[in-house]
């Protein structure tokens, strides 16, 4: 992934490959990348809490980058704050209200 | 790590006791004049296109302006890394911002240690660098970094590839490490979106794996179009009997300018629609793009035009208000 290595007078630079920007993932990968059990992405795909890429009916759900990092929330509040599962749902769904409006009061404010 | 204080007023080129009405005004006359399709030197313009947004940013929300004002008051030179002004976060919380210093993100290390998205990220929460926070032993996955990037509205109508860097302090006290990412901002890159950089955020600790660094997007603000999922909005400044008559009219968009027909009778607050002119949707379609009819009057009439507007009202039989 490391294409090559400069050093410049105090730093070590690093030039990385070249990233997508928009990925896909699949059932498998999002709850291995993300450290969440199978079932429980399952069950937050039918809480609707993994944005609509996710929940496209009758096919297998495919996540994206957001939905991978929803996961990896989720994960980090229950593991690192004792969260208990019932309690997940709310807050990711709060965080996600909070920043929808702020996205929405921004673009009310548009000049 | 030093942050340099950033004094948006004088980006913006206005008082401190400015209206929130001056600011913007003053922010879409610069956004003209800077913006990358205009500006003669267009890596300049540019730079100067994402300052004035990042000022706007700040500046165009009241509760942020405040909060700029209370810190630009509490503000030392010199101490640097947010110790200057107000406490990182609310409350004893590591920010990114105050260790890792991103470039190329269009957003500089004074908004994104103050205003910027990881404020309120998971992955600045977790203590400091991906240091265990809960005492349950040293095997811990690295933290999530968050930054915000700034893409203008053209990249998002095109796609574009950005080179971000990110700079972290060494744990050992070594030589500080600067990644260097290319990153493809896809073309309908939606407002809020994230983008993983697998691998390249804090590092792990006891063998486990490094976090993950997401770009969130934020969409510059464009001087002539405001966004609202894949449709864009401009207004269309229409004169009286432009809008009583109708008219064909120029109108800029994202991919140049096109002819509009005004039809007779438009009123004010009309939206017109042409199709496909918007940003790109996810399945490759294209939103579309809004003019919302204004009428503008002349503020002064000439002693030619008098009479003739003083004919109008006599002979007109057109009543807008309902006579109480």
């Amino acid at each position: 992934m490391i294409n090559f290595v400069i050093l410049e007078k105090h730093s070590l630079v690093l030039t990385r490959a070249e990233y997508p920007g928009r990925s896909a993932y699949s059932l498998e990968e999002a709850a291995e990348l993300s450290g969440v059990h199978p079932d429980m992405v399952r069950y937050y795909v039918r809480l609707g809490i993994l944005g609509e890429g996710s929940l496209r009916p009758g096919v297998e759900p495919i996540f994206d980058d957001d939905a991978l990092y929803e996961l990896r929330r989720i994960e980090h509040y229950r593991r690192n704050y004792g969260v208990n599962r019932s309690a997940l749902p709310l807050i990711s769904r709060l965080l996600r209200d909070a920043a929808r409006l702020e996205a929405e009061l921004r673009s009310r404010r548009e000049p | 790590m030093a942050v340099k204080f950033k004094d948006y007023y004088e980006t913006l080129g206005v008082e401190r006791a400015a209206t929130p009405e001056d600011i913007k005004q003053a922010f879409r006359k610069l956004a003209r004049i800077h913006h990358p399709d205009v500006a003669k030197n267009k890596v300049a313009g540019e730079a100067k296109f994402k300052e004035i947004n990042e000022a706007y940013e700040v500046l165009g929300d009241p509760e942020k302006r405040k909060r700029y004002d209370e810190l630009g008051a509490n503000w030392q030179e010199g101490t640097g890394g947010g110790d200057g002004g107000m406490p990182r976060g609310q409350g004893s919380r590591t920010r990114p911002g105050s260790d890792f210093e991103f470039g190329g993100t269009g957003f500089s290390d004074f908004f994104e240690s103050f205003f910027g998205g990881s404020r309120d990220g998971y992955g600045s929460s977790g203590g400091s660098d991906g240091a265990p926070d809960d005492g349950r032993g040293f095997v811990h996955p690295g933290r999530d970094v968050e930054a915000d990037i700034m893409v203008t509205l053209e990249e998002a109508l095109r796609g574009s590839r950005r080179t971000v860097t990110l700079r972290r302090p060494s744990a050992d006290g070594g030589a500080d490490r600067t990644d260097t990412y290319q990153v493809r901002i896809p073309a309908g890159v939606r407002e809020g979106q994230r983008i993983r950089l697998a691998g390249q955020g804090g590092a792990g600790y006891g063998g486990a794996s490094a976090g993950d660094l997401y770009l969130r997007v934020r969409l510059a603000r464009h001087p002539d179009f405001s966004v609202k999922g894949p449709d864009l909005y401009s207004d269309l400044d229409l004169a009286p009997w432009e809008a009583v008559l109708g008219v064909q009219a120029r109108i800029p968009t994202l991919d140049g300018t096109t002819s509009l027909r005004v039809p007779a009778g438009t009123a004010g607050g009309s939206q017109l629609r042409l199709r496909g002119l918007g940003l790109p949707r996810e399945d490759g379609s294209r939103g579309d793009l809004y003019a919302v009819a204004r009428i503008q009057v002349p503020l002064s009439v000439s002693a030619a035009e008098r009479p003739l507007w003083e004919k109008l009202a006599a002979s007109s039989t057109f009543k807008p208000r309902k006579t109480p």
